[in-house]
């Protein structure tokens, strides 16, 4: 065979080649935006009667430390009269859960009728009021006159905290 | 006049008579030579100077006996035997112009090459049809392959003198590209085209296969290149082959004028601009130089009735090309092709408290300064060292310059922005048997040069329907500062057989593409399959391609978007039938399926865990705010969890079918001419992101879920924002003698979908103290249509032919038959949602006057011009 026929058939046949096979090497590459939803999936709280109890185990040891008589139970009775929620014997932190997470009303946090909380969004409240509970304790405001004014509710950071949870904050690692 | 093309629009080259075929020693080391460096090929000897003249009729299909032919040149003058050539003879080898007096009286001239003793060269006396842009020269039948026959399947030849009188389009001949099947007007696109489902965006427009930056000015005005400098346009509207690279949708290819006989010009004058173009010989015909541009004076002639504070368009635009042909093998040419437009309005705060006499409440205060430009300089070396093989190699440099300055509410953003690149640029053609086996291959660098540098704002909330601008308190919109000045490589291959024989023709090819920001490789299949009945003249096509397209820039930048993006992708299907018949005709009908992958899309939820933010050099901190920012940069240099705007989740398919019947006229010649065109359509487009239900709108989440929850792709697909049904195209010219022309277009399309608005979000937005209005739109997506639009133009031409040249005063008059097409909506954001509001605008085809008794009298637009050819 002469030497242009042997290139002519190469070059036909690598085109051949060519035209049948397409390649892309990104098609096989893992999806960002994937690994980062798995792991959201993966990491979400689950266990929130134990979030709860660690929030209201905050509250009820600030209410403790202040040494007031009766706190605890006013706080527990403040937190029937804000969620609507009839809390059983005994009146601790599981009680008080129980009660909580089963509540037909939650602060609305957009004040605009809404009506459905998921889980996370109830982690929100109870983390940022853990939050808050500890911050005072640290702060040393859990005391016979300082606890009566005490209030998430008037707490800049606090609403911070709750706004950094609904729109930005996130579990995802940097 | 219009004659063969060799490769890449340079003028013919014809075969060589010494060629390897006449001498095997060097034949083998001619394709030895070859096969090892693809493009170097032996040159050949030229010596002898004796050659033959051959008067050729495409119509009649027949050479023409008794002819008279003179060498301009030498001076000497020669008449065609029975067989319909000549023995002639030159002194020296070079191109010559033969002037030829055809039977009727007609004159052509060509400037031919004559290389080598016995070559034959052909003289065609009219336009050779459409397919036959080959020479067949000399003994050994030596081929030099045109371009322009590359691909049948969707591809749209026009040449100038066919679009540039097409009514209704104020002279400018990239206007006519509407007309074609397959081609559609974009929604306010400004001159800018759909082909075949692709967004305007995924089109790619080359002037001898240098890029332009934008096809038209500001508003669709003008073109931004001469008419006259244009020789033909070719539109690729589907499965394209291998040469053409980095779009995704369809290719514009211009061609411009490649042979300039004497000094001359084309001057037009119109009521807004002015354009101008010169050209002249080089050497004795070894070169040629075309200078040409534009300038508008819009601003002058509108100053009277422009309110304050607005700065109409004003642009410009030039180009200028220089060829030089040292001798048969070697020839370079020079480029610059550059354009600029400006445009600025401010709207005041004068309060008159006139809902119905101020101007948008949305706009009062705002501003909006917008300069775009952009130029391209190319080096062009062309070797063509036999009739069967030609390289070109092409150092291009290509820049689009933009420079933003905005306002709206309390924000402002100012961004000036570069994009462009330097390329080299290697293209080869190789006949290796005859026009049977042909090769084409190339490769391309190009360095990405992007710099940007401003603000970007946002909305911080991505899911907030209707963000306020005018919110100082609980702001709704964010500024992020962007500094990028990078460069990235772009890297491209490509090869393409074409096998030719028996009326089959099969063109196997593929593209390799390397995207460097993401490593992005790939490697595209193209190809197209035809046969061909030559006794009925019956073309049966069909073709397949993919296609990448790099994103744009901003959309990958690293400080204020998605430096992750990967290329788009395109797979186009197209099947279709080609009948030729009485030898004017030609008839087309064509089937296409395209399909868009991962387009680029405004994504509102995708993240980047953490990226190190932008330093700014030290030199250029020159504000109080670039050094804040450069303190918060050395004191947070990492950014976590930074939305990135854009992903590539986009998704996209159209199909439809067309009918194209044409009737030919060759240049020169006088009767009618003109195309039907009909072109059925659908495109459905999908971003693919989450859309909020109204469960959802009641439901509170943790950021962290709504993350989850956005990942839940529940869009579905919609109609593009420009598909149109149906396109009908009837264009008529008829050439009545050499003083008068008269033309008509009748064009019929569908209304391009909108999204109807439901209500308003009840004035919750207060901008200078007036109550703004923000429509609320429905849930279903590009789900109506306006009425359909259609309209008849006409245009006629009187030309005053003198001995210099000749001038021409034309009148068009756009939509006769006054039909009031409806635009689209129009919503005042001061008024509420009503039966009013929105209300339908009209296009501005008709004007109105005011009569007696209170009516309107309507009458149709019209356009008058001077053009001027010497």
């Amino acid at each position: 065979m002469r030497p242009f026929h042997r290139i002519f058939i190469l070059v036909s046949a690598i085109f051949l080649i060519q035209f049948v096979v397409s390649c892309d090497n990104k098609e096989n590459e893992t999806d960002f935006e994937t690994i980062q939803i798995l792991y959201l999936i993966l990491n979400r709280p689950t266990d929130i009667q134990s979030i709860c109890e660690s929030s209201q185990g905050s509250a009820f040891q600030c209410a403790t430390d202040s040494g007031i008589f009766g706190a605890t139970e006013l706080y527990v009775a403040t937190m029937e009269s804000i969620y609507l929620v009839q809390v059983g014997s005994p009146r601790d932190e599981t009680a008080l859960c129980n009660a909580l997470l089963n509540a037909d009303t939650f602060p609305d946090p957009t004040n605009d009728g809404s009506t459905y909380y998921s889980t996370g969004s109830k982690v929100c409240y109870l983390n940022c009021q853990k939050d808050y509970w500890d911050r005072m304790q640290n702060a040393g405001n859990c005391t016979s006159t300082k606890y009566p004014n005490l209030s998430p509710f008037n707490d800049d950071t606090y609403q911070t905290c709750l706004t950094d949870c609904f729109t930005e904050g996130t579990i995802l690692p940097p | 006049m219009e004659f063969p093309e060799s490769n890449w629009g340079t003028k013919a080259v014809v075969g060589l008579e010494d060629s390897p075929r006449s001498n095997p020693k060097k034949r083998r080391i001619t394709r030895w030579t070859v096969a090892i460096f693809l493009f170097l090929v032996a040159t050949l000897p030229l010596s002898a100077l004796n050659f033959r003249i051959r008067v050729y009729d495409p119509e009649s299909d027949r050479s023409l006996p008794d002819v008279q032919v003179i060498i301009l040149e030498t001076k000497t003058r020669y008449y065609t035997d029975q067989k319909g050539e000549a023995d002639a003879t030159v002194p020296d080898p070079g191109i010559y112009t033969f002037r030829t007096i055809v039977p009727g009286g007609g004159l052509v001239q060509p400037r031919l090459q004559v290389n080598v003793p016995g070559q034959l060269i052909t003289v065609f006396t009219s336009e050779p049809k459409s397919e036959q842009t080959r020479q067949t020269v000399g003994a050994g039948g030596i081929t030099v392959r045109g371009r322009r026959d590359d691909t049948k399947l969707s591809r749209y030849n026009v040449r100038l003198d066919e679009i540039k009188r097409i009514p209704g389009q104020f002279g400018d001949a990239m206007k006519g590209l509407e007309t074609l099947p397959g081609v559609s007007p974009p929604p306010f696109g400004g001159g800018d085209i759909v082909i075949r489902g692709a967004e305007p965006r995924s089109n790619t427009y080359l002037l001898d296969d240098l890029p332009i930056g934008y096809a038209f000015h500001f508003g669709g005005l003008n073109q931004v290149v001469h008419n006259d400098l244009i020789k033909s346009i070719d539109i690729y509207t589907g499965a394209y082959p291998a040469n053409f690279s980095n779009a995704i949708g369809g290719v514009i290819n211009i061609e411009t004028v490649d042979e300039v006989e004497k000094f001359g010009g084309h001057t037009t004058f119109s009521l807004w601009a002015t354009n101008v173009l010169f050209q002249a010989p080089l050497d004795d015909g070894k070169g040629y130089w075309i200078g040409s541009g534009r300038v508008s004076y819009l601003h002058l002639v509108l100053r009277p009735y422009i309110p304050d504070g607005m700065s109409p368009p004003f642009y410009w635009d030039g180009q200028f090309k220089i060829h030089y042909r040292f001798n048969p093998e070697h020839a370079i040419y020079f480029y610059f092709i550059g354009a600029k437009d400006t445009f600025a309005i401010e709207v005041e705060d004068t309060p008159e408290w006139d809902p119905t006499n101020e101007p948008d409440p949305l706009y009062i205060g705002a501003a909006l300064d917008l300069n775009a430009a952009f130029h391209t300089e190319a080096v062009r070396y062309i070797w063509q060292p036999a009739s069967n093989f030609q390289n070109r190699i092409d150092l291009i440099y290509h820049d689009n310059i933009s420079y933003f300055k905005g306002k709206i509410g309390v924000y402002e953003a100012v961004q000036s922005h570069h994009n462009g690149y330097a390329a080299f640029k290697d293209d080869f053609s190789w006949a290796i048997y005859k026009e049977n086996v042909i090769l084409d291959g190339g490769f391309e660098y190009r360095n990405f040069q992007y710099r940007t540098n401003g603000s970007n704002i946002r909305v911080i909330d991505p899911e907030d329907p209707n963000p306020d601008p005018y919110d100082t308190e609980n702001p709704d919109f964010e500024t992020v500062p962007v500094d990028d000045r990078h460069r990235s490589s772009y890297m491209t291959g490509y090869g393409m057989l074409s096998f030719k024989g028996g009326g089959l023709e099969f063109k196997p090819g593929f593209r390799y593409d390397y995207f460097e920001p993401t490593n992005h490789e790939v490697v595209d299949p193209r190809g197209t399959l035809s046969y061909t009945f030559e006794k009925m003249g019956t073309t049966l096509i069909a073709g397949a391609g993919t296609y990448h397209q790099t994103p744009d820039p901003r959309t990958y930048s690293p400080s204020s978007a998605n430096p992750y993006l990967n290329m788009e992708e395109g797979r186009h299907y197209g099947i279709g039938l080609e009948q030729v018949f009485l030898k004017q005709w030609t008839m087309k009908l064509e089937g296409y399926r395209h399909y868009f992958e991962s387009l680029v899309v405004d994504d509102p939820y995708i993240l980047k865990a953490a990226r190190l933010r932008e330093f700014r050099d030290l030199k250029d901190v020159r504000t109080q705010r670039h050094i804040d920012e450069l303190i918060e940069a050395y004191q947070e240099p990492l950014v976590y969890n930074d939305r990135m705007g854009f992903s590539n989740d986009g998704t996209g398919f159209s199909e439809g079918y067309e009918f194209y019947i044409k009737k030919n006229l060759a240049p020169g010649k006088y009767g009618w001419y003109g195309w039907f065109s009909y072109y059925w359509s659908r495109t459905l487009y999908n971003e693919h992101q989450h859309i909020i239900s109204d469960e959802e709108k009641d439901m509170v989440l943790s950021a962290d879920e709504r993350r989850i929850l956005n990942q839940y792709d529940n869009s579905k697909d919609h109609y593009a924002s420009f598909d149109r049904t149906v396109v009908v195209n009837v264009v008529l010219g008829y050439k009545i003698d050499r003083e008068w022309q008269v033309g008509l277009r009748w064009n019929y399309r569908t209304s391009q979908p909108y999204t109807p608005v439901v209500g308003d979000d009840g004035g919750r937005q207060v901008n200078h103290g007036r109550v703004i209005f923000d429509p609320e739109y429905s849930d279903l997506k590009y789900s109506a249509r306006l009425k359909p639009y259609h309209r008849l133009d006409i245009r006629i031409d009187r030309f005053l032919n003198y001995e210099w040249g000749y001038g021409n005063v034309f009148v068009e008059v756009l939509n006769v038959y006054l039909k009031k097409n409806e635009a689209g909506l129009s919503w005042s954001s001061a008024q509420p949602y009503s039966a009013r509001n929105p209300r339908t605008i009209y296009d501005l085809g008709t004007l109105e006057q005011p009569v007696a008794g209170g009516k309107r009298m309507r009458f149709p637009l019209i356009n008058a011009g001077l053009e001027v050819k010497f």
